[in-house]
């Protein structure tokens, strides 16, 4: 029981809610809710279908938090397991509805670093191109992708997270590069020819 | 950002591969700033809850658990219904739980009503206390069981058809929270707003479709019951979200609501005798500017903002006055409103103020956000906001997105390909070959040295960019229509909605339009130009040519001299002289030179006059003014048959307008920018056409 005194105190407590999280998740949270979301972002079509899943993956951790056993993995290894589930679980319900892709103009967050408004479109459209490419792919081929390109793990992280040794890592990015590399260049020749 | 890509070890791949690595690893994904903090502030609020939950029923884990198997399931609306998981919660007492099991229903979630202690009360006056819950449970003591939606995909499809297409637009959502009865044969009947969305319109489309839906009535021991339900009715005014495509669904160049009450009017032609002889009424009037200035100084907390960068008119307009240097004037304007904002004291009137502030000083997409915020506080506030600042703030966000919208309406690229037939070889060798696409370069090359083949080329290789063109059509046109519905006297939406309508053909409507501004601005020279432009293309030179003089009377009179100004048709000597003489003999040369062109002398009206007046009105309207380029050769040669507009890079866009013979005539336009002038060669081009005039 808190004393009477600090109790007095509650309002400062409340208007700083976030306070209240278990300090270890906040950590992770601070250091991994930008992977987990850029993770995310790389598989489905829009910033804000990215930052519903990822409310959905930090909130069920929240939930199982208590149930995380650090033998078996690292925090960042654990929540992007929660990512992969939830992105699976919304491109289910995405099948059952329609159209995985997204239109070119619908992508305003996704840019390199690019000078001019004109480049920048281009550059956009590009990606978009890459994306869209890579939801074609195979299940397999867009979790080696979305877990380099987007949560930015280096090989032994990827293998780490799947459980497969580095060198069968390397093997699966070439692969999977190289699909895309088909995947993009096939669309661009279909558009062409329509 | 990029920096996490550093350790990436890519020395395993194969060069051709190794490009298309670089380039996936330099992507970056622009988060929302305010994400992660709302959504920390998210996780918080649902771990504090967290041991009130814990000391809760096991079967209320079970409801959780279904409802993020929803959430995860069938949810289109993933945020929407995380707050409906809390809300859920948060009605559900404790103690109703034992006496209420239920069974599993989809959204809209339903419930019981608790188990009435008198039967024959609880047919004829259902409970008022009813529960809310989402769940899976065996049924468990007195068994109630939850009506059910028999067609739940109808039921979302009839919302979203209910939404109404304007609000939509205008981005504007909310959820309504309903409570219906649904009798004992599942028909639903008195809906009522338990918790309205802030907007009229949309708790009405909610109350006139929900009871159309269909349930299962609910049971209790097996017999069908009467209940009141309760749930939640979102509108996400995103289309991505929302599942409503709306480009089918509304005609993006439709007419206001308010033109439908009196189209039998506005069919009548107007009484230009009538109208007053003080000029047209000015606005806004003075009782909305002086809503909206009282809303502007009721923002600022320091008062003495007023004092040190002028009356309240001034900052509302978003211009310096001419003593102060301007921009530093907008910045201390714009840190005072800004500091309004933090201080949350801000309205709807310091939010136009301070979005045409960021306009000018080139910061768009958050003017256009401030603009979308000053909409929704308009909305909502109370008092009502005055009429014009609502207006106005549409306006402003209309015309940030047609600055879109002529970005990239009929832009495109040519295909190089598109040369190979060419039979002119004079240009065979100006460069741009590589990328595929033909340098704008090459193109002006091309028109200007094989004129007779740019048709061909452009038919055979412009391939238009994909773009949001017409969805920003759409946008401007619902931005534009909403000021006019808030405030129908509003000039520059009326001026910019109709030239828009007439640049698509659509005279009658033009003609419609233009009468009902006139009418309600009693008599802006505006409405009587387009008006006379919409009568000249359907053919009525008569009644074009009243507009016309009608609307040179009532304009300012350096105004009417330039709109009816012949310099630009006279030769390069004539022009000269023309031009050196006094106003006087000036506008006498203008009459002297009509009374020789008159094409048909058997009518009334010279058709070539009003022809001139028609062009050189849409100039002025339309393409910034009459002595600019593009406005010159509008009245010299009138509309292009085609125009082809190709993208340059860096914001450059090059016009190509077509009339029919001779090379096309070349503009650059920037897209940052409202002139377009047309480039050297297309100077040239014009000044050796020399004396030509082409009605």
């Amino acid at each position: 029981m808190e004393p009477e005194i600090a109790r007095k105190g509650t309002v400062q407590r409340h208007a700083h809610r976030e306070e209240s999280l278990p300090s270890e998740f906040a950590a992770w949270y601070h250091e991994y809710q930008s992977a987990v979301y850029r993770y995310v972002r790389f598989r489905v079509a829009t910033r804000e279908v990215a930052e519903d899943v990822t409310s959905v993956v930090f909130m069920k951790a929240l939930r199982a938090f208590g149930r995380y056993d650090a033998e078996r993995a690292s925090p960042k290894t654990w929540l992007l397991r929660i990512a992969r589930n939830a992105v699976t679980d919304h491109l289910r319900s995405l099948k059952r509805r329609g159209s995985l892709h997204v239109s070119l103009d619908r992508i305003p967050d996704l840019v390199a670093d690019i000078p001019s408004h004109e480049e920048r479109v281009i550059r956009q459209e590009r990606i978009q191109r890459l994306l869209n490419g890579a939801r074609r792919l195979r299940k397999a081929d867009q979790e080696v992708l979305s877990l380099r390109y987007g949560a930015g793990l280096d090989n032994s992280e990827i293998a780490e997270h799947l459980g497969i040794s580095n060198n069968a890592v390397a093997v699966r990015v070439h692969r999977a590069l190289k699909r895309l590399k088909a995947s993009v260049e096939d669309e661009a020749a279909e558009s062409i020819d329509q | 950002m990029n920096d996490i890509f550093h350790h990436l070890d890519d020395g395993e791949l194969p060069d051709d591969l190794r490009s298309l690595d670089r380039e996936l690893s330099s992507i970056r994904y622009e988060e929302r700033p305010s994400f992660a903090p709302e959504l920390r502030a998210e996780l918080a609020r649902a771990w504090a809850e967290e041991p009130a939950r814990r000391h809760r029923a096991a079967w209320r884990h079970a409801a959780a658990a279904a409802l993020v198997a929803l959430l995860l399931g069938g949810a289109s609306v993933p945020s929407a219904r995380a707050s409906f998981v809390r809300l859920v919660e948060a009605l559900v007492p404790a103690g109703a739980v034992e006496q209420t099991p239920a069974v599993a229903s989809e959204w809209p979630s339903v419930a019981p009503a608790p188990e009435p202690a008198d039967e024959a009360a609880a047919s004829e006056t259902p409970s008022e206390s009813v529960v809310e819950t989402t769940t899976e449970v065996e049924a468990e003591g007195p068994a109630w069981v939850l009506p059910q939606m028999l067609d739940r995909v109808e039921a979302e499809e009839m919302l979203r058809d209910a939404y109404p297409a304007a609000l939509q637009l205008g981005g504007i959502g909310g959820t309504v929270r309903l409570r219906l009865w649904v009798d004992d044969e599942g028909r639903a009947s008195e809906p009522s707003v338990v918790r309205s969305s802030g907007f009229d319109e949309l708790d009405r489309a909610a109350l006139r479709i929900v009871p159309r839906f269909r349930f299962v009535p609910a049971l209790q021991r097996g017999s069908p019951r009467g209940t009141f339900i309760e749930f939640p009715v979102f509108f996400n005014p995103e289309p991505e979200r929302s599942g409503r495509v709306l480009d089918p669904v509304v005609d993006p160049l439709g007419m206001p609501t308010i033109d439908r009450a009196d189209w039998w009017q506005l069919s009548q032609p107007l009484d230009l005798e009538a109208l007053s002889e003080s000029g047209w009424r000015s606005e806004p009037d003075s009782d909305e500017l002086a809503a909206a200035e009282g809303s502007l100084i009721s923002a600022l907390a320091d008062p003495s903002v007023l004092e040190r960068y002028g009356p309240a008119s001034t900052i509302l307009a978003g211009v310096a006055p001419e003593s102060v240097m301007p921009t530093e004037w907008r910045a201390a304007v714009g840190g005072a409103l800004g500091a309004a904002m933090e201080e949350g004291t801000e309205t709807p009137a310091a939010l136009l103020a301070l979005g045409r502030i960021r306009v000018r000083q080139g910061v768009r997409a958050e003017a256009r956000r401030l603009f979308e915020r000053g909409l929704r506080m308009a909305m909502r506030s109370e008092p009502p906001t005055s009429a014009w600042v609502v207006a106005e703030l549409h306006y402003q966000r209309g015309t940030l997105v047609r600055d879109n919208w002529r970005a990239s309406k009929d832009v495109g690229r040519v295909h190089a390909e598109a040369f190979a037939s060419a039979t002119c070889t004079a240009a065979r060798s100006s460069g741009g070959v590589g990328t595929g696409f033909a340098s704008v370069e090459r193109l002006i090359a091309w028109n200007y040295l094989c004129p007779g083949e740019m048709r061909a080329v452009f038919k055979a290789g412009f391939e238009p960019r994909q773009s949001g063109s017409a969805m920003d059509l759409t946008l401007m046109m619902a931005s534009y229509r909403a000021a006019i519905e808030a405030y129908p006297a509003h000039v520059g939406a009326n001026t910019d909605f109709l030239v828009t309508l007439f640049s698509e053909g659509r005279w009658e409507d033009v003609l419609r339009g233009a009468r009902r501004l006139t009418r309600v601005s009693e008599g802006h020279p505006n409405g009587l130009m387009l008006a006379g432009m919409a009568l000249q293309r359907l053919d009525r030179s008569d009644e074009a040519a009243e507009h016309f003089r009608a609307a040179l009377e009532r304009m300012d009179p350096a105004d009417a001299d330039q709109l009816a100004d012949v310099g630009m048709l006279l030769g390069p000597d004539d022009r000269t002289r023309y031009r050196r003489l006094p106003i006087e003999e000036r506008r006498a040369w203008v009459r002297e030179y009509w009374s020789t062109r008159d094409p048909d002398p058997s009518t009334e009206v010279n058709e070539r006059w009003v022809e001139h007046l028609a062009r050189s009105s849409y100039a002025h309207l339309a393409l910034g003014g009459v002595f600019g380029d593009a406005g010159e050769v509008w009245i010299r040669f009138g509309e292009p048959e085609t125009v082809h507009i190709v993208d340059g890079g860096s914001g450059r866009l090059t016009e190509f307008w077509d009339y029919g013979s001779g090379p096309d005539i070349t503009f650059v336009r920037w897209v940052s920018s409202r002139g377009t002038d047309l480039t050297p060669e297309g100077r040239a081009y014009v000044d050796d056409l020399g004396r030509s005039f082409s009605p």
